[in-house]
């Protein structure tokens, strides 16, 4: 049996930083999310990060499948983007004027990016689906937005379900909502309120968290575009997850479609901290009239950071290096699952893949082997997709499949019933 | 951000219902009840109903019966006279029981506040184990039962209620009491029954955090992320259901 990890210091800090934090560790990256089942399976900090692994306080192991939530794309601490960094914090990060990498970025995502006339840049995910809303709402003089059930856009007012903590129905009144890949009930929502929508947004496939993904039935995009077209609406994609990861050219691109504009940041700068607007020349002004910005949006060490992150992907052929790797682990994980009595569904794109044992109803089996997992070093979150990036190596793979064949076991001994009713 | 339908529904289930629980845990409670039994009927024009029933030996029952064939009949005008009532700031209509009026204006009146004095503890209290138990005990019931009814009537959490799923959570305190939310087309009910198998569990440490966490002295995040509030199954059910929770501090307030 695998030694199973111990997470004294973690759990300390943790303590510590409940007195001084809401939450001790707010957000995706905490433990209270529903994500990290039982809380206790999981550590609370990191103290080095390094290619595909981090390590945790107390000086645990991890191959990193969460990948910061994307961000991680080329491994931690990639030498080549640091080196960037490093040379341009030597000369500068943020300051009263932009460095000129700024426009070096914005001609790079312009020549990578199908769909990419212009790149506006800001800081975080949620920062430019923002600015989608309002750029498109700028360009068409209308108020309302179609989004889909399911879809993550952010945590600003108009991302959530009213009825949340803090959120009031002037926050939501103008979205519209429509259920994924289901054209029909789309088409007729732009009819009854034809000449009002501004916007339809929504990630490039169905990636919600607890239930499987869905990609795009055949043709879906293809009807959606030319609807948006014949009724005047922005197609907004929110690439902030998928973004690099399926296509370097865009998620549009590997679908098939053009989308008028494109939300990008996670997989940007492996890490350094941006996010961008991409969009076509039509709406180019719309975007430049809108008054949007911030204290760090335009500085300088992002870009050198994305500079080299995109180049170096484009090099390795990244996303198609993290779709291969991962269909091998995924292929490999549903085997050691069947040999050990377990049905694991996989669902999604290979390079961020989202999986759930199927055996019972509720998900306490997946909790429990994810847990298992993550005790001996292979780091899953329950119920959201997972991550690969470019510095998984088929021996990780191989490590994962062993320590999920031992969660696997773990698992099996603990509920003999659940598998033998 | 208040509805008052919403509030009636809390008052009349979440506090009048509780009082069923209260005369099981209250030694002083039962010692109020009448040896000969007496019942009672609420009825809201245009609301819920709600009929009780009240004797020394078998404690106070919530009846399935109609609320109007009790032996006393409370009619209310309407969501926000009963609302009124619960306040202290209006009567109800007698239609029935003229002649029992002493059971409303004493034992009933007794209960009332000893229900009360559980559920807005005064601080010398709360050293005393035996009353933190009683008054978790008691304000655990009303909380759940709050938040189901928010579920179902608040117009305000349809968007969130309108996305989760059928099915059951248990909602469990290590050594203390148990009560499961059934979910079935986006409609709460409360009982005291666990099934065997929920499709979803909350499973608090001791009573000692769920006073903490339903007085406000811990949030949930924290007492889930610190093992004090253990989570399993399918969580979006949890996660609804704490939304629907989270408002009921907005209604409670509201009645104190």
């Amino acid at each position: 049996m695998m030694k199973t990890n111990q997470y004294g210091l973690s759990e300390q800090t943790f303590a510590r930083a409940l007195k001084v934090i809401p939450a001790g560790v707010y957000g995706h990256l905490g433990p209270s999310g529903g994500c990290a089942i039982p809380a206790s399976a999981y550590p609370k900090y990191v103290s080095k990060a390094k290619g595909a692994y981090f390590w945790d306080l107390d000086g645990n192991r991890y191959i990193d499948y969460m990948c910061a939530y994307g961000p991680n794309v080329l491994g931690y601490c990639d030498p080549d983007v640091d080196g960037a960094v490093s040379t341009q914090l030597a000369l500068g990060d943020c300051a009263t004027l932009p460095f000129s990498n700024m426009v070096d970025m914005a001609e790079l995502l312009v020549d990578t990016v199908a769909m990419a006339d212009w790149a506006f840049f800001a800081k975080n995910g949620g920062d430019v689906t923002s600015l989608a809303l309002m750029a498109a709402k700028a360009a068409t003089g209308r108020k309302k937005t179609i989004l889909v059930k399911g879809n993550y856009h952010g945590v600003a007012p108009w991302t959530h379900k009213m009825g949340a903590p803090g959120i009031t129905p002037e926050d939501v009144a103008n979205n519209l909502y429509v259920e994924w890949n289901n054209f029909a009930q789309l088409k007729a929502l732009v009819e009854q309120h034809k000449g009002e929508i501004a916007c339809f947004m929504s990630t490039p496939y169905w990636h919600p968290a607890f239930v499987d993904n869905q990609l795009p039935a055949p043709d879906y995009w293809q009807k959606v575009r030319k609807l948006c077209t014949d009724n005047g609406i922005v197609l907004a994609i929110d690439d902030v997850r998928c973004g690099f990861r399926l296509d370097i050219k865009g998620s549009d691109h590997h679908y098939g479609f053009k989308a008028d504009l494109m939300c990008f940041c996670k997989a940007l700068g492996n890490g350094y901290n941006f996010s961008a607007l991409c969009g076509i020349d039509a709406l180019k002004d719309a975007v430049a009239n809108v008054f949007y910005t911030g204290s760090y949006w335009l500085s300088a060490a992002p870009f050198a950071a994305g500079l080299a992150t995109i180049n170096k992907l484009k090099k390795l052929a990244g996303a198609e290096l993290m779709n291969r790797q991962g269909s091998k682990l995924t292929h490999g994980l549903q085997e050691v699952a069947e040999h050990h009595g377990f049905k694991l569904q996989i669902s999604g794109e290979p390079a961020m893949w989202f999986m759930r044992i199927s055996n019972d109803d509720n998900l306490v089996l997946h909790q429990q082997w994810v847990a298992e997992c993550v005790k001996r070093g292979v780091f899953f979150t329950n119920h959201h997709n997972l991550f690969m990036n470019c510095a998984i190596s088929d021996d990780d793979i191989n490590f994962t499949l062993d320590v999920a064949a031992e969660a696997f076991s773990v698992v099996a001994h603990n509920n003999p019933a659940s598998l033998n009713p | 951000m208040m509805d008052a339908e919403t509030s009636a529904y809390i008052n009349l289930y979440g506090l009048l219902g509780n009082l069923v629980n209260l005369c099981q845990l209250d030694s002083e409670a039962k010692s109020l009840l009448p040896k000969k039994a007496v019942s009672v009927g609420f009825v809201i024009y245009k609301g819920p109903s709600l009929a009780l029933r009240f004797e020394a030996t078998s404690g106070c029952q919530r009846l399935d019966a109609s609320a109007l064939s009790q032996n006393i009949v409370l009619v209310f005008r309407s969501v926000r006279h009963f609302n009124a009532m619960m306040s202290g700031k209006a009567m109800p209509i007698i239609v029935k029981g003229f002649t029992k009026l002493r059971f409303l204006t004493g034992t009933f009146s007794h209960l009332s506040q000893r229900l009360e004095h559980f559920l807005k503890p005064q601080p010398q209290y709360l050293n005393d184990n035996q009353f933190n138990d009683i008054s978790t005990r008691l304000t655990l019931f009303t909380a759940v039962v709050a938040a189901a009814q928010i579920g179902n009537h608040d117009p305000e959490v349809k968007a969130i209620t309108g996305a989760l799923s059928d099915g059951n959570i248990a909602l469990t305190v290590k050594g203390g009491p148990s009560l499961e939310v059934q979910v079935r087309t986006h409609q709460f009910t409360v009982t005291e029954q666990i099934k065997d198998r929920a499709n979803a569990y909350m499973e608090f440490a001791d009573l000692g955090t769920v006073g903490d966490l339903l007085a406000g002295r811990i949030d949930a995040f924290s007492a889930i992320a610190s093992n004090k509030i253990q989570l399993a199954g399918f969580i979006p059910l949890l996660d609804g259901f704490d939304k629907l929770l989270f408002r009921v501090n907005y209604y409670l307030k509201q009645e104190s």
